[in-house]
């Protein structure tokens, strides 16, 4: 094997994207589950049973992602390579203030994409302290940019990946001293499920962006030295 | 629509020592001040303050008004609308100053609930307590501020003790400007400026509120750091 990776939200869209590759080319996945009733993951390690490990997984609960960690544990004795993929989006995400932005939403957002990423770096530690590669790879996007926002509404997604963003630099402060790199990488507009269902609309195959993603992540670069939030396109953006 | 003569403000956080001396500034300048304290530590300091204001007596009745609420709940928000609406016909300024700073102990795990109560104060609380004061802004002269802290920069390279609060700030500043995009247009003069709170004696603190009102003030609007 090619070492051991922990994707999260792999069951479609580009987490799944992920998982497939990194198979192919030679890697172990712990391919984390977050439902149960889609068949693309299981069919997919149905077709690498050596290689892809199914880990139930939801980011949202301490519970769960301590309980993941400790089943990756059964499984494995070091992670290489992380890849924090899961997010969701809002089906109120089109509301501006003033029209009655739901608060709800913003706490529900936070707590996937932005705090997801605290519980997953913590709970695995132990596992990714003894890795080879100590690689911490985030999928941020465009719209965690403050410096770029443009939008006038999209509050909880916005909000949570700006958050995002500002917990991988202070993560980034603390575990580099430690041997880790970090990847902030925006993805591009992609045809995945966000809104629940496959977006037909958008630019970009999440396979086509997953082999970019993959090679930024697994060579060596600028990146190793500063941390920075790359696109797919492999333009740098601003915090 | 003319604007009003009467300038008046809300200030949120009134109860913080940097608050307490933007109501004096304000009060001094002849605005009507509510001061709004969020949370429950109460207003004991604001009135004295007030005082040093150098208005007094029938002028500080009529024009300082205060009230305490918790930003957390939607009904006690709304509460504390109908307290500035019961004074004010109108609301030209509002002041966000409330901001919870906590950090972890060296070798503490991150508590995720921590995080999360960082953000609905610092992050979430603002944007709803500016959504519920709107509609009262319509006629004033539309101005928002918030004070927050220069910790918040993604470029500084500082340790991870404070993630949960320098998150927070990140997701105030991205509400705020996603804010501006949309009332900018609509006549509104947004201000961010930046503090570093861990400094400051309370001398000080009176040139420091001076300085973050007159910023507030000025016609350029752009993030600005005190
Ligand atoms: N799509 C785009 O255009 C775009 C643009 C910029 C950035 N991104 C980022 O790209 C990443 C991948 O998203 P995607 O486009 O592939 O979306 P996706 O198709 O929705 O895939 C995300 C996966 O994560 C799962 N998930 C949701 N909540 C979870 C939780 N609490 N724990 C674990 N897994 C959870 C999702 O399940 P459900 O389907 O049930 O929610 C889904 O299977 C995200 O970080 C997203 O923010 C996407």
């Amino acid at each position: 094997m090619k070492g051991t990776a922990l994707v999260t939200g792999a069951d479609r869209g580009l987490g799944l994207a992920f998982a497939s590759q990194l198979a192919s080319q030679g890697w172990r996945v712990l391919a984390g589950q977050y439902l149960l009733e889609w068949s693309e993951l299981l069919d997919l390690a149905r077709c690498h049973p050596k290689q892809i490990v199914l880990l139930p997984l939801d980011i949202s609960s301490d519970a769960s992602v301590r309980e993941a960690a400790r089943r990756a544990s059964k499984e494995v004795k070091a992670i290489d390579l992380v890849i924090h993929n899961a997010a969701v989006s809002s089906p109120f995400k089109d509301q501006e203030i003033g029209s009655g932005l739901n608060y709800k939403e913003m706490i529900r957002l936070y707590n996937v994409n932005a705090i997801g990423l605290l519980r997953v770096t913590e709970a695995f530690r132990s596992l990714t302290d003894v890795g080879g590669l100590k690689r911490q790879c985030i999928i941020s996007s465009e719209a965690g940019s403050i410096e770029r926002s443009h939008r006038k509404a999209w509050f909880s997604y916005c909000m949570s990946k700006a958050a995002l963003n500002m917990g991988v630099a202070r993560l980034y402060e603390e575990l580099r001293h430690e041997g880790y790199t970090y990847r902030l990488f925006h993805p591009g507009w992609m045809k995945t499920y966000m809104s629940g269902v496959r977006n037909d609309a958008a630019e970009l195959e999440p396979h086509e962006v997953a082999t970019m993603a993959l090679h930024y992540f697994l060579t060596s670069g600028e990146a190793d030295r500063r941390l920075m939030m790359s696109d797919w396109q492999g333009q740098v953006w601003p915090w | 629509m003319a604007t009003p003569e009467k300038k008046t403000i809300v200030v949120i956080g009134a109860e913080h020592p940097l608050g307490e001396q933007m109501c004096a500034f304000w009060l001094a300048e002849g605005w009507t001040v509510f001061a709004a304290a969020a949370g429950t530590e109460g207003m004991e300091g604001v009135k004295p303050v007030a005082n040093t204001s150098g208005v007094g007596g029938e002028a500080l009745l009529s024009r300082f008004h205060e009230s305490t609420f918790n930003p957390l709940e939607a009904a006690s928000i709304e509460a504390m609308v109908l307290d500035v609406e019961s004074v004010m016909d109108h609301v030209d300024m509002i002041v966000h100053c409330a901001l919870r700073c906590e950090a972890m102990e060296p070798g503490e795990c991150i508590d995720s609930h921590q995080v999360m109560a960082l953000y609905t104060y610092n992050a979430v609380a603002p944007l709803r307590i500016t959504e519920a004061l709107l509609p009262l802004m319509e006629g004033g002269r539309r101005r928002i501020g918030f004070i927050t802290d220069s910790r918040g920069g993604m470029y500084e390279e500082v340790d991870g003790r404070h993630i949960g609060y320098d998150m927070s700030l990140a997701a105030l500043r991205m509400g705020v400007k996603n804010m501006s995009n949309a009332l900018g247009p609509e006549g509104f003069a947004i201000r961010t400026v930046m503090l570093d709170m861990q400094r400051g004696s309370d001398l000080e603190m009176n040139r420091r509120a001076q300085l973050v009102c007159q910023r507030l003030t000025e016609e350029r609007d752009e993030e600005g750091e005190v």
